[in-house]
């Protein structure tokens, strides 16, 4: 497994912590998630400042068409 | 660079008023949102606050002066200005400074202003106020800060309360420096905004049409937020903010006993605490019982979670307040046993202005 799958795998992990599921599907947005709310929000920020060294307006986190999308975006941002 | 520093005023007293009526944050009060009070409660660290239905900011700052006088023993015609930092005001005009003059019976030869700032609106009005004694040009200066009772009416947000807090500054040469960072953001005017009302939306029958914002019905007379905007603003900012001021005024965070935040939520703050790697232990809270209570937080904070700490040795503060504007400022100051805090003051419903009525 190349280290990229496994920084994206410990991403979608935590996210899944976040929207508490077990198991998230990455081809969903965030918002197709009952659980997101406007804590998961805060969380979501809180662990891209705090893991990941960077921030993402709220607008910025809903404009990606996937899960997916974001989380590939994060791990290169990196 | 917005750095200053001040000699020559020592904070003399500080007092803070709330409404007696107390609202427990249930279900009710967080309305239709998908996650429980108590998860509420547990995230934002807010579990009850004060409000009420007929009280301004100008009445609690106005009883939390009266009672600061007294206990300092201070003469009304000593009092040279009076700073008045609010969202919102009594009225759109004139300033509450003046009507708060009137009502305190302080001397006609008094300075009096308003500012428009809110969580960063203490820090802001100390570093004016301070700037108007160290001089030596004032000798008294009261500065008032807080936010209660909304323009329009509207159901609460669970995360604000209502507090009014005044701070008195004393003109004093052997006084420890008072130091300000202080910074502004005007891009981010609309992560925290009441958009109607002000003269670029004026106030029309459409301002009081509900609107769906993320889920929720409001009208446009009524604070919105982007809390994921301002959550990342805090987080980010507030550290940078100390350590310029740290390298500015070569000190650091360690050297202060204690590190006020303005209340803006607990998540936030606990992830600048830790993001500054300060004890915790140091970082007093008094958002469980009061919830934010914006330019007021940082002096009820210190009033309702420092006094006895305060009164039996000198203690260096660091405080930063930070949010709508964006705007935010970082300061320091001590406050020694011979400052006076008094006791926190409750004030009844009908403890409002009954002088400056405007009837038709």
């Amino acid at each position: 497994m190349n280290i990229n799958n496994k920084k994206m795998e410990e991403l979608i992990q935590k996210l899944a912590d976040i929207l508490e599921v077990d198991e998230l599907d990455i081809n969903k947005k965030f918002t197709d998630y009952e659980e997101w709310d406007s804590l998961a929000g805060l969380s979501l920020i809180a662990l891209l400042d705090s893991d990941y060294n960077m921030t993402m307006k709220n607008k910025e986190v809903l404009a990606f068409d996937s899960i997916k999308d974001f989380c590939e975006a994060v791990i290169k941002n990196r | 660079m917005a750095f200053l520093g001040f000699k020559n005023v020592r904070i003399a007293g500080l007092s803070a008023a709330v409404p007696k009526k107390c609202s427990i944050i249930d279900q009710n009060s967080i309305g239709g949102a998908r996650y429980s009070a108590e998860e509420y409660s547990e995230s934002v660290g807010i579990y009850q606050r004060r409000v009420s239905d007929t009280l301004t900011t100008g009445d609690l700052c106005y009883w939390a002066a009266d009672r600061l006088i007294a206990d300092l023993d201070w003469e009304k015609k000593e009092i040279d200005a009076i700073i008045f930092v609010s969202l919102s005001p009594d009225f759109m005009q004139p300033a509450t400074a003046g009507l708060i003059q009137d009502r305190l019976g302080l001397t006609k030869e008094c300075f009096a202003e308003d500012i428009l700032l809110g969580c960063s609106g203490w820090v802001y009005g100390l570093c004016n106020a301070v700037s108007l004694v160290s001089s030596g040009n004032m000798k008294k200066v009261l500065l008032m800060a807080g936010d209660a009772k909304f323009r329009a009416k509207h159901a609460l947000d669970p995360l604000f309360g209502f507090a009014g807090t005044v701070t008195a500054l004393e003109y004093d040469e052997s006084a420890d420096p008072i130091r300000f960072h202080m910074g502004t953001d005007g891009s981010g005017f609309d992560a925290l905004i009441i958009p109607d009302g002000g003269a670029r939306h004026q106030l029309s029958v459409d301002s009081f049409k509900l609107e769906n914002v993320d889920g929720k019905l409001m009208h446009r007379v009524q604070g919105r937020m982007k809390g994921m905007d301002v959550f990342s603003f805090g987080i980010t900012t507030v550290p940078k903010s100390f350590k310029k001021f740290c390298e500015h005024f070569d000190t650091t965070l360690d050297s202060f006993d204690y590190c006020v935040l303005h209340q803006a939520n607990k998540k936030m703050n606990d992830a600048i605490v830790k993001k500054l790697k300060f004890d915790p232990q140091r970082v007093p809270y008094s958002l469980h019982d009061f919830a934010n209570t914006s330019s007021a937080s940082i002096p009820l904070t210190i009033v309702t979670q420092l006094k006895c700490a305060c009164a039996e040795s000198k203690k260096n503060i660091i405080c930063c307040g930070f949010g709508i504007g964006l705007s935010w400022g970082t300061a320091s100051f001590v406050i020694d046993p011979l400052c006076h805090i008094s006791d926190l003051v409750e004030v009844d419903e009908d403890g409002d202005d009954k002088i400056h009525v405007v009837y038709v």
